[in-house]
């Protein structure tokens, strides 16, 4: 070979291998182009595939979604080490594959994101968009303690929201505080919106007929237990002006947003939950037993009643007769799924509970159906449906005001040990003789119907239409429909029915409301400048109706109440009444890049209820948020992750008036006998008051939202200034007039406060922990009452038993609900100087005047039932498969006026009294706290029975495991086994059967009464849940 | 893009101009001043109304406090009573408040009457009646009122609304002239003798009542009265008394 030759060759193969190398490279480079990456995104805690999840390559924009399954497939680029997998309301989540084609990825729920949706009124917003002070609760919070309504869920949940329950009966009346007591003579409930239905929190206007033996405030259903709680996707509350004054005329309480589940596309998923358990009554409260009991009926009579006390021993314990363990269950069975065009969501539910006290039970059957339906690229339409059916044997409670009027409680508290709980024959004993008065309470409960069965439709449907883009219209046309069925009767074998020999009777109520509401929505965005505006036009109207017969006198006691014709005596009532609200609304959401916001709303409201010169009501707000998050000095650091500065005024008003109260009213009014004929005189009853609105409140709120680390912390912060002007109130008028009071707006409150709520994600390993908590604190102050009078005492406020509904009074300056009464300064002893009239072992009041005299100027007001603060504090905890959470909650510095003890501790004779009574004075047994045993004295209200009513319980805590996928079993996606006690700890210094209590019902001047009502339970439950 | 706008806009004012007259409030299970005094039953069910504190008035406070006011008893020490015997009351005794509370009563719904009965289609010679019964009764809560308290507010019209409620007093003079002219105004159309027991008879009025008073002669003085209890057989002929008593030739003397 020549050189040239070599050289030709050496180029040749050079160029051959140059030529080889691209190809090879060609080649690789066409095989890594082609690497495909396959898998599953499912969500950790459903096991179910997320549709239009996003697989993204790291720093790229190569990447493709998820279909309806949550499979994706994606061409990655060779080398390609880790692809982004994200979704709304997920945690992004960074995933290796090298090494892998086929990845399954599972993503958990991110609950800290500010991308999260919340539901305002009229909307949604991003959360980081948020301008007002809103909370929110998810349905997983509601549900972890087993309720009948899911207002109980809400307790000790949310910032701001105080929420009582009044009775511990089952489905029995709850009150809602948000930011204080607004109202004297309105209702102070919150409004509650259901998928955008606004309907009432007061409790159910429970028909009438029969006895109004238990039909007190106290024993009355809460109309929100006949909604399915199970149903819930999440709770948003509104409590600052800016998000409620978009309710107008309806804000001024606060607004609870609920919004139910609806269907999601992909894959059908059946659901089932149920649990089941038991409660049982916390304590009993200590009597005298009989031994005690003689010796003090001994005492009394001045005779021995009773021969041999000591050999009465024990007696009977009446309270275990009436308390029971009773059992609760729940089964909720729910479909939901769909396509991208149609979505579905059926619920079944049942749910049974039994009380604690013998024969009280709450059933309740819901069905539910919720649709999304989109027919072309522009229309929508949907229904939200459910339909409730739900009964209440409601144990009779009543309020202690006589010893024969008394409910199953009260009953057994005044009961004589010295009895036998059944005769001879096996029915309860009737008694007799001293203690005739006195109802055996199992008979109370037993041979008592106080039956309610209400039955509920509540539905909308709606239709949205987007006419350009960015430019929506909604139309929507809901119904509530409710009627509410009593029966009653009370027979012979208790007090209230011997008397009349049987009482009974049948009431009906219909309570139907249609709504109407028109939105319209136009969204812009230009730059960094970004625009919502809402128009909304609604109307509300309803119709209620009611009738009610009562018979009393019957042969006998068979029929019960369903032959009235049978009583001899029988009257009958009808009422109907109605009212409705128009409204138009204007909402203008402004952001600049995300960082400043500004909303401005109005509302024009008209009202029915207000009177002809005041029909129309104006309620306007702004807010203004800056989230200094997004500044430019923020970026680059770490620690601060959110920051956003919010304030607010707006007007809100309170329409929850009593109907018809701007008319003047005829009505009979005595009679006059003219020739021996008794003739009917007929008059205005009232003045009309043509200026009558509504109540006015003009609130001032400041917060700031701080996310640290990530978002790991997250901590909200609200102070508010709400001041309620326009109260309803009965003025005194000159008698002259020819009338005693006019019913106008002449009062004012004053309500001040703090809230704080906090999230941390403490562990986020394979150890999680979370921690939730909130605290609040709220002020209330009467700031005006009618310009004239500076205080309004109870009527017969320090005297006599009969007095125990008015407890509280009113004055300038003092909070609502303050008790009013003497102050106890111990018991005369002998050798002290006793005034005429009374003698050693009497009560000795301050005489706070040093008049000599112990008069109703010797009251003042002896404790205040508004706390210093409540708080909730939750702590989530999760390992592999278990799940163990920890639910408190507490209420301090409120007190609790324990009206019981006025008679139990009465000493008075004829009935058992508490065990204290034991240590009573006597000559030999100088007690200065029990006064002595003395027939028909009375006890005058004083600060004696005041009482700490703070208390922290621990509410809930529940273990659970989700078990591991089963091997090949696909049809079982996801299960879940807990048990969980609830109200199991309550740590608290009241004497009381629980701190938890006002037996004066939902009422804005009585709060933190005990007159003995039903006791709210602890239970230990256990559930399954299963996703099939 | 206009056609668009239009169809909401459009909707929401048909809307709104549908509703607006719709929220005057509908009473069901009761009835308004404009709904009744329409009928004869009306007018009557209204002056039995203006009757009815009569039995008020009698039953306790209408002659327990002149009674007690005079020397003939000096009560038990509840409700104020004994107050009244040695004038040591003031505005919170109970019974004074009572009296005026159901004078003033009786005067509002005699007020009602005279105002409304009028248009009321019915028997003219029984509006006329009921008229003069009203204004009868009007003069004497009147005369009850300024015999027993002296200035006292001078309500001629029924109280309509809040702010008319503010009254503040007329001089007596002025109280009787008014309550005189009402009873010269009833003498006029009541019957001579009164059709059910229990109305005036006009014909004791007429016949000795001899001129209008000289106001400033009299200072009244609660006089005693004859059966005062029967709230049945004619009550009101018992007042009628007084007045016959008051303004006889002979008693003018005495009251003096």
């Amino acid at each position: 070979m020549d050189l040239f030759t070599a050289f030709a060759i050496r180029e040749k193969s050079r160029w051959l291998v140059g030529f080889m190398l691209l190809l090879s490279l060609h080649c690789q480079a066409q095989s890594g182009q082609s690497v495909t990456l396959k898998g599953v995104v499912t969500s950790a805690d459903t096991r179910q595939g997320i549709p239009g999840a996003n697989v993204i390559v790291k720093n790229t924009q190569i990447g493709a979604t998820t279909n309806a399954d949550g499979a994706f497939v994606l061409s990655v680029p060779e080398g390609t080490h880790v692809v982004t997998v994200s979704y709304i309301g997920y945690q992004t989540k960074e995933v290796s594959i090298v090494g892998q084609n086929n990845v399954n990825i599972v993503l958990e729920t991110d609950d800290r994101s500010l991308n999260e949706v919340v539901v305002v009124g009229y909307g949604t917003v991003k959360k980081s968009d948020l301008t007002g002070a809103v909370s929110s609760v998810k349905a997983a919070e509601l549900k972890q303690t087993p309720i009948a309504n899911f207002v109980q869920g809400l307790q000790a949940r949310a910032s701001g929201v105080q929420v009582t329950q009044n009775s511990g009966a089952p489905g029995g009346t709850i009150s809602v505080r948000i930011r204080g007591n607004s109202s004297i003579s309105g209702s102070s409930e919150p409004l509650y919106v259901v998928d955008g239905f606004p309907i009432s929190g007061n409790d159910n206007p429970l028909a009438g007929g029969g006895s109004s033996f238990g039909t007190d405030n106290g024993n009355r259903l809460s109309v929100l237990s006949t909604l399915n709680p199970n149903d819930i996707e999440s709770i948003e509350v509104l409590k600052d002006a800016s998000a409620t004054a978009i309710y107008g005329t309806r804000g001024a309480n606060g607004v609870v947003l609920i919004t139910t589940k609806r269907g999601k596309a992909g894959q059908t998923r059946v659901t089932y939950e149920g649990y089941y358990g038991q409660q049982q009554i916390r304590r009993m409260l200590p009597l005298m037993n009989a031994t005690q009991f003689a010796q003090y009926e001994n005492e009394i009579a001045g005779q021995p009643l009773y021969p041999n006390p000591e050999q009465l021993g024990a007696g009977t314990d009446w309270q275990s007769y009436i308390f029971q363990k009773g059992g609760m269950q729940n089964h909720q069975l729910s479909v939901s799924g769909g396509t991208d065009k149609s979505l579905f969501n059926v619920s079944l539910n049942y749910f049974d509970q039994d009380g604690i006290i013998i024969n009280s039970n709450f059933k309740r059957g819901s069905v539910r159906v919720n649709l999304d339906n989109t027919i072309s690229k522009n229309f929508k339409i949907g229904t939200s449906l459910t339909y409730t059916y739900s009964q209440n044997n409601g144990a009779v409670t009543s309020t202690l005001a006589d010893a024969g009027a008394g409910g199953i409680v009260i009953s057994a508290l005044f009961a004589p040990p010295t009895v036998a709980p059944y005769d001879a024959q096996g029915n309860p004993t009737i008694f007799s003789g001293r203690y005739i008065d006195i109802n055996n309470p199992i008979s109370v409960a037993t041979n008592v119907l106080n039956r309610n069965t209400t039955r509920r439709f509540l539905g909308n449907i709606f239709a949205d239409w987007t006419i350009i883009d960015g430019l929506t219209y909604r139309a929507s046309f809901g119904g509530d429909l409710v009627n509410d069925t009593r029966d009653s009767y009370v027979n012979r074998f208790v007090r209230t029915g011997a008397q009349v020999n049987g009482i009974g009777g049948k009431g009906n109520t219909y309570s139907n409301t249609f709504l109407h509401e028109s939105l319209l929505n136009y969204q812009k965005t230009i730059g960094a400048h970004s625009l919502a505006l809402t128009g909304v036009f609604s109307t509300q109207s309803q119709l209620q109706t009611s009738d009610a017969s009562s018979g009393q006198t019957f042969p006998n006691d068979l029929v019960l109440n369903d032959n009235l014709s049978q009583a001899s005596i029988v009257t009958i009532s009808s009422n109907k009444q109605s009212w409705r609200l128009d409204s138009y609304t204007g909402r203008i959401n402004y952001n600049y890049k995300s960082k400043y916001l500004l909303t401005l709303t109005g509302r024009v409201d008209g009202s029915s209820r207000f009177g002809a010169n005041n029909k129309y009501g104006f309620f306007p707000s702004v807010a203004g948020a800056w989230r200094v998050s997004e500044e430019k000095f923020m970026q680059g650091q770490q620690v601060v992750s959110d920051l956003k500065l919010r304030a607010s005024f707006g007007i809100t008003g309170n329409a929850d008036i009593p109907l018809y109260n701007s008319l003047s009213r005829l009505s009979s009014v005595g009679n006059y006998n003219f020739n021996n004929t008794r003739n009917i005189g007929i008059l205005a009853a009232n003045i009309a008051n043509p200026d009558l609105r509504w109540e006015k409140s003009a609130q001032t709120d400041l917060g700031v939202d701080i996310g640290l680390l990530n978002n790991r912390v997250q901590l909200t912060a609200d102070v508010y200034i709400k001041k309620t002007t326009d109260l309803l109130l009965s003025r005194a008028i000159p008698l002259s007039s020819g009338f005693g009071s006019v019913f106008g707006n002449f009062g004012g409150i004053e309500n001040r406060g703090i809230e704080l709520s906090l999230n941390v994600g403490v562990l986020n390993g394979p150890l999680k922990w979370d921690i939730s908590g909130n605290i609040s604190a709220n002020r209330n102050k009467l700031t005006l009452i009618d310009g004239k009078r500076t205080e309004i005492i109870p009527g017969d406020g320090g005297g006599s038993v009969a007095a125990f509904s008015n407890t509280s009074l009113l004055r300038i300056g003092a909070p609502i609900g303050s008790f009013y009464g003497y102050y106890f300064d111990g018991i005369y002893q002998t050798g002290d100087n006793i005034p005429t009239g009374k003698t050693a072992g009497n009560i000795r009041y301050r005489d706070l005047n040093g008049d000599g005299v112990i008069s109703a100027a010797d009251q003042d007001i002896i404790g205040n039932p508004n706390p210093n603060y409540y708080f909730g504090l939750t702590n989530n905890l999760k390992f592999k498969g278990f799940d163990f959470s920890l639910f408190i909650q507490g209420v301090q510095g409120n007190q609790l006026f324990n009206v019981a003890r006025l008679r139990m501790e009465s000493a008075s004779g004829g009935f058992n009294q508490y065990a204290t009574v034991v240590d009573r004075w006597t000559s030999s047994n100088p007690s200065n706290r029990y006064q002595k045993a003395s027939v028909g004295q009375r006890v005058s209200q004083s600060d004696f029975q005041i009482e700490d009513g703070s208390f922290v319980r621990f509410k809930n805590a529940t273990l659970g495991y989700t078990f591991p996928q089963i091997g090949k079993i696909n049809w079982l996606r996801n299960s879940r086994v807990y048990v969980s006690a609830n109200n199991f700890i309550t740590i608290t210094k009241y004497t009381g059967f629980d701190p938890e209590v006002n037996t004066a019902g939902q009422n804005n001047l009585n709060l933190g009464v005990d007159n003995i009502g039903y006791p709210v339970a602890k239970s230990f439950i256990a559930g399954l849940q299963l996703t099939f | 893009m206009k056609r668009i706008y239009q169809l909401p806009l459009l909707f929401i004012a048909l809307a709104s101009s549908l509703t607006s007259c719709q929220l005057a409030e509908k009473p069901y299970s009761f009835i308004t001043p404009s709904q009744f005094y329409n009928t004869a039953s009306d007018a009557e069910a209204a002056l039995t109304a203006a009757y009815t504190p009569i039995t008020d008035l009698y039953s306790r406070v209408g002659t327990q406090v002149p009674d007690y006011s005079a020397d003939q008893c000096f009560p038990r020490a509840v409700v104020g009573r004994e107050q009244l015997t040695v004038f040591s009351y003031d505005a919170t005794n109970d019974l004074i408040g009572q009296y005026w509370q159901h004078c003033y009563n009786g005067v509002n719904r005699a007020n009602q009457v005279i105002e409304n009965v009028p248009r009321v289609t019915m028997d003219e010679a029984r509006k006329k009646q009921i008229l003069a019964e009203a204004q009868f009764l009007r003069g004497l809560y009147y005369f009850h009122l300024v015999k027993t308290f002296g200035d006292v507010p001078l309500k001629q019209i029924s109280t309509k609304d809040i702010a008319s409620t503010e009254t503040s007093k007329s001089k007596a003079e002025d109280v009787y002239a008014f309550l005189i002219k009402d009873l010269e105004q009833a003498v006029k159309d009541l019957p001579a003798q009164p059709k059910d027991r229990g109305e005036p008879p006009a014909e004791p009025l007429r016949a000795y009542w001899p001129r209008p008073i000289s106001t400033r002669a009299i200072t009244p003085k609660p006089p005693k009265m004859r059966s005062p209890y029967s709230s049945r057989i004619g009550i009101a002929s018992c007042p009628m008394c007084w007045i016959f008593i008051t303004h006889s030739k002979k008693m003018r003397l005495v009251l003096r």
